[in-house]
């Protein structure tokens, strides 16, 4: 591996980038465009999409109705989740093959198959159409990936260490909150991360489960997609993909800072 | 042997130490199995307050399961482990007051030294103040002094060995349990930490339980060393015990390096051993005695390659010393000379096709060239084991210092 | 060994038949710690939550009005030509990311530092971002007023609008942007493991370096191309928003076909019998998969990141 690239290969490689950027880029620009339609390049520039949607009530209405189901879905899911790492983990129980297909199912099925399940139940249940029932369906779509990201902590984690805080003196609970959780932190951070994304990107189960009441930013989105045809929607395009990539290098630098403890 | 002068000044330092009150560990019958294999096996021994006693065998010989049993990771099958009095039986580990320093140290990472020297004292709820000071204490006391804020992290593998020891002490239990403490380190390093490690014990008069499988630190190190064998305790002794008065063939093997020459109790004097050459090789009654031997059963003579001389044979018709202390004179061929600066190593075949090693200090003899010679000692000079091998008397062994000393040599 | 761990002992049997005292003394040998207890939480709340639905739907399809709803999906022309698109489209997504996926991760391999990260990043980026975002970004460039034909107009090249969208091309193109990201995960993650004095022994032994690749680096990269696969055209089998809204109304995938039974036609017996057969489908080529692959790998980005 020591010789340098052909160029035919940097070439491909220069064009699948292209092809992973290019969409978003160009509606990054889009979204700046002072005209209302889709043209490009752009006219002129303008912040006006972003101005409209902030002034629309529908659209904040969702972006905070997304943020208090997905801040509900972290605490859930990584909650149960980190227990249940643990308990996957560090357990001695009969069945492993059942709690594994337990475990990796949500994230296995396909969404169109859970949300039509969903649907049909959580409507029994009077579920469908609330917010609980909302965050019930994103929790449990991500308690997986919170387990995958503990689970991966742990299974680094020297054993020793809770061994020697019981041999001075911690009990077993004072072991876990003072040595073995927050060793496991990056995992449990990197879990929560994972179910917010999870949550707040969900587009499929939300729509089935959404009401006029109770609707999500991707819900409206989905809609807004299929009849909009101005700008508005390449500036929500815009604002969310630089969340993403905000959350993304915080999570990479907290993960960096972290190791440099260890 | 450098050892000799160590055990000599401590036996000095011993004298004037204050006697400690607390700290009498005694474990009685232990017992452990895993997967119906006896891991520890009836293990019974008495530690007196402030007695460092190290546990020393093979790896897998069950020390690290009994110290383990000790700090109460791991239940024993059977068997009770008192301390003070005190039956710990069923005491969960964090309720136990014992200290233990951990093979790789275990130092919590995401705490400072300081933090991780204070963290029993926070445990037992002790005041802020109090454990600053406690922890200054003890940072002076492994001369780590202004390295508390550091993380394990950014420390070597000695100061972490340091803050792991700090940090076991910091409570000041009276029993200290230390599992293979100085395995990660290079030599000199752990020379110098073994030093450490005996002052501070000695400046503290705490119980050191200690494990390792390297018996050149046990000897350095203890008062009273237990020999493990398959998790059995074969012998308890001192150094100076196990080394000069070995009970079988795995101890006389284990610690330090011994010629074994495999042969038979005569029949008619029990004060005879008979090799597979058909040499006879005079001991002493008591020593049979004392490892229960009798006429005809099965013996190893073990001599320490120190306590034997070679000399050049003079000849065809050189015939046996008439020397009456000697336990016997054998003829042989030289086949290796050694030279290893302060002695040189012989190693010469018998008649008989053993094969033994004998060094000699350098000065005090000219060094021999020929390869005719014959070697012998002094009857008090050797002992007499019982042989449990099956093998034929004819096939004789050098075992060599285990790791920490030279290479193995010879055939076993 | 942590001091949680709850010996049960075996208890005296009393006499009974033989294979009650197997039983028995199987459930007594099993040893069930305090640790295991804490899966309770999170494992019900799946069930409750998520298999119950599922479990629902099984039950719905075979009783809505009955297992009729089966027979009209064998029968019914219009399922098996989704069917057919659904599966072509599937491996053509998966060709095409394999295509563009594969040198790709070899120039992540290849490559140092800076350009290393830059390559992770963007492969990362789309693979976090919502793929609501992303699909619209293709609406944006594939529409006939979009951005590729206004652009190809301007520049003189057509005259009238290439029909990028509303069909399979746009469709393809779409999904196999979004899926790029899988298929490069676990190819990378294998071709990380390969020895990287494989190559310079092969062609110190006589190799020319094109030879070298294909005999020694590309068999032992296969795991990861089987993984990467695997998932691409699974998770394609099962894809709804892009083919949504990339697609053509009347040539369409299969859980777009699953959603109009439900939210169009109502008729939540036959939705659930095709949401059914999507999930048996899914669940069996995974099945068969996971015994050729090694499906660590299939996560094994997870461990990356």
């Amino acid at each position: 591996m020591n010789r340098k690239p052909n160029k035919g290969l940097i070439v491909a490689v220069v064009l699948v980038g292209l092809f992973l950027v290019a969409p978003t880029l160009i509606v990054m620009i889009m979204s700046f465009s002072s005209g209302s339609t889709l043209k490009f390049p752009p006219e002129g520039l303008s912040i006006r999409w972003y101005e409209s949607f902030i002034d629309s009530s529908q659209w904040t209405r969702s972006v905070w109705m997304s943020a208090k189901i997905a801040v509900s879905t972290v605490i859930l899911a990584t909650g149960l989740g980190t227990l249940a790492a643990l308990g996957f983990v560090r357990g001695r129980y009969p069945g492993r093959g059942v709690v594994t297909t337990i475990i990796v199912s949500p994230m296995v099925v396909p969404a169109i198959v859970i949300a039509v399940g969903m649907y049909m139940v959580y409507v029994r249940w009077g579920m469908q159409g609330t917010m609980w029932g909302m965050v019930a369906a994103h929790t449990s779509l991500a308690i997986p990936y919170v387990i995958v990201n503990v689970a991966a902590s742990l299974q680094n984690f020297d054993r020793n260490l809770e061994l020697a805080a019981q041999n001075l003196g911690a009990g077993p609970i004072r072991t876990f909150f003072r040595v073995t959780l927050p060793l496991i932190m990056p995992g449990v951070a990197a879990g929560a991360l994972f179910a917010f994304m999870t949550s707040w990107d969900e587009v499929i189960v939300s729509s089935f489960l959404a009401s006029p009441q109770v609707r999500t930013l991707p819900v409206v989105m989905w809609d807004a997609v299929r009849t909009l045809v101005d700008p508005t929607m390449a500036a929500l395009a815009t604002m969310l993909t630089v969340l993403t990539v905000v959350l993304l290098i915080g999570a990479t630098v907290v993960r960096k800072v972290g190791m440099r403890k260890r | 042997m450098s050892t000799s002068t160590m055990t000599a000044s401590s036996v000095c330092e011993q004298e004037s130490a204050p006697v400690a009150q607390s700290g009498a560990l005694s474990l009685s019958g232990l017992c452990k199995s895993y997967n119906n294999l006896r891991v520890v096996d009836d293990v019974s021994l008495e530690l007196r307050p402030g007695e460092f006693v190290s546990l020393l065998g093979p790896s897998g010989s069950g020390k690290t399961t009994t110290l383990r049993i000790v700090a109460g990771f791991i239940k024993a099958e059977a068997g009770v482990v008192t301390l003070d009095g005190r039956d710990l039986t069923g005491v969960p580990p964090h309720k136990r007051d014992i200290g233990m320093v951990f093979q790789n140290y275990a130092l919590f990472p995401h705490m400072t030294a300081a933090e991780n020297i204070g963290f029993p004292l926070a445990m037992r709820r002790q005041p802020k103040a109090a454990i600053r000071e406690r922890v200054e204490e003890m940072l002076r006391l492994v001369h780590l002094e202004g390295l508390g804020n550091r993380y394990p992290g950014q420390l070597s593998g000695g100061q972490q060995q340091r803050v792991a020891l700090a940090r076991a002490l910091s409570f000041r239990p009276g029993v200290l349990l230390m599992d293979e403490p100085l395995g990660a380190l290079d030599k000199k390093l752990r020379e110098a930490l073994q030093l450490e490690i005996m002052r501070i014990s000695r400046q503290l008069n705490i119980t050191v339980l200690y494990v390792t499988h390297d018996q050149a630190e046990s000897l350095v190190l203890s008062d009273r060393i237990a020999i493990f064998n398959e998790g059995r305790i074969e012998q308890i002794g001192s150094g100076e015990d196990l080394y000069e008065r070995p009970l079988s063939l795995f101890v006389a093997d284990f610690v330090g390096e011994s010629n074994i020459l495999r042969g038979v109790i005569a029949d008619n004097a029990e004060e005879q051993v008979r090799l597979a050459s058909g040499a006879s090789v005079r001991v002493s009654q008591r020593a049979c005695r004392r490892v229960g031997l009798s006429g005809g059963a099965r013996a190893a003579v073990v001599i320490r390659p120190e306590r034997m001389a070679v000399r050049p044979a003079q000849g065809e018709d050189d015939g046996a010393a008439s020397d009456s202390e000697l336990a016997a004179d054998l003829p042989g061929k030289l086949r290796e000379v050694v030279y290893l600066g302060s002695e040189r190593k012989y190693v010469v075949e018998l008649a008989g096709g053993e094969v033994v090693t004998v060094r000699v200090q350098e000065g005090t003899a000219e060094p021999l060239t020929c390869s005719g010679v014959r070697v012998c000692w002094k009857a008090n000079d050797c002992v007499v084991v019982a042989d449990p091998t099956l093998a034929d008397a004819g096939s004789a062994s050098l075992s060599a210092v285990k790791p920490g000393g030279e290479a193995t040599e010879g055939g076993e | 060994m942590d001091s949680g761990v709850a010996q049960v002992q075996q208890p005296k049997l009393p006499s009974v038949g033989g294979a009650g005292k197997t039983l028995l003394k199987g459930l007594a040998r099993t040893r069930v710690n305090g640790w295991a207890l804490l899966l309770l939480p999170g494992c019900l709340f799946i069930v409750v939550f998520f298999f119950a639905p599922l479990v629902n739907m099984v039950w719905r399809s075979l009783t809505d009005p009955g297992p009729s709803n089966y027979a009209t999906f064998a029968e019914t022309g219009t399922y098996a030509r989704v069917l057919w698109v659904t599966i072509r489209t599937a491996l053509l997504v998966t060709v095409a990311s394999l295509i563009l996926g594969y040198p790709y991760a070899y120039m992540m391999i290849k490559a140092g530092g800076k350009l290393r990260l830059t390559l992770v990043g963007l492969i990362l980026l789309p693979f976090w971002s919502s793929i609501l975002v992303r699909t619209y970004a293709w609406t944006v460039l594939l529409q006939d007023t979009g951005v590729i034909n206004s652009v190809l107009m301007k520049l003189g090249l057509i005259s009238d609008s290439l029909p990028l969208m509303r069909n399979d091309l746009g469709v393809t193109i779409g999904m196999t942007q979004i899926l790029l990201p899988m298929m490069v995960f676990p190819i990378y993650a294998v071709m990380r493991r390969i020895d990287a004095d494989l190559l310079p022994a092969a062609e110190g032994l006589g190799a020319r370096p094109s030879r070298a690749f294909v005999r020694v680096f590309m068999p032992l990269s296969m795991p990861g191309v089987f993984a990467g696969s695997l998932l691409v055209f699974v998770v394609s089998l099962g894809f709804y928003i892009t083919p949504a809204l990339l697609g053509s109304p009347s040539n369409t995938m299969f859980s777009v076909i699953v959603a109009h039974t439900i939210q169009q036609q109502v008729d939540f017996g036959l939705g659930s019998a095709l949401g059914v057969i999507l999930l048996v489908v899914t669940l069996v080529l995974l099945w068969i998969g996971s015994r050729v692959v090694r499906l660590g790998d299939v996560f094994g980005y997870s461990s990356e990141q």
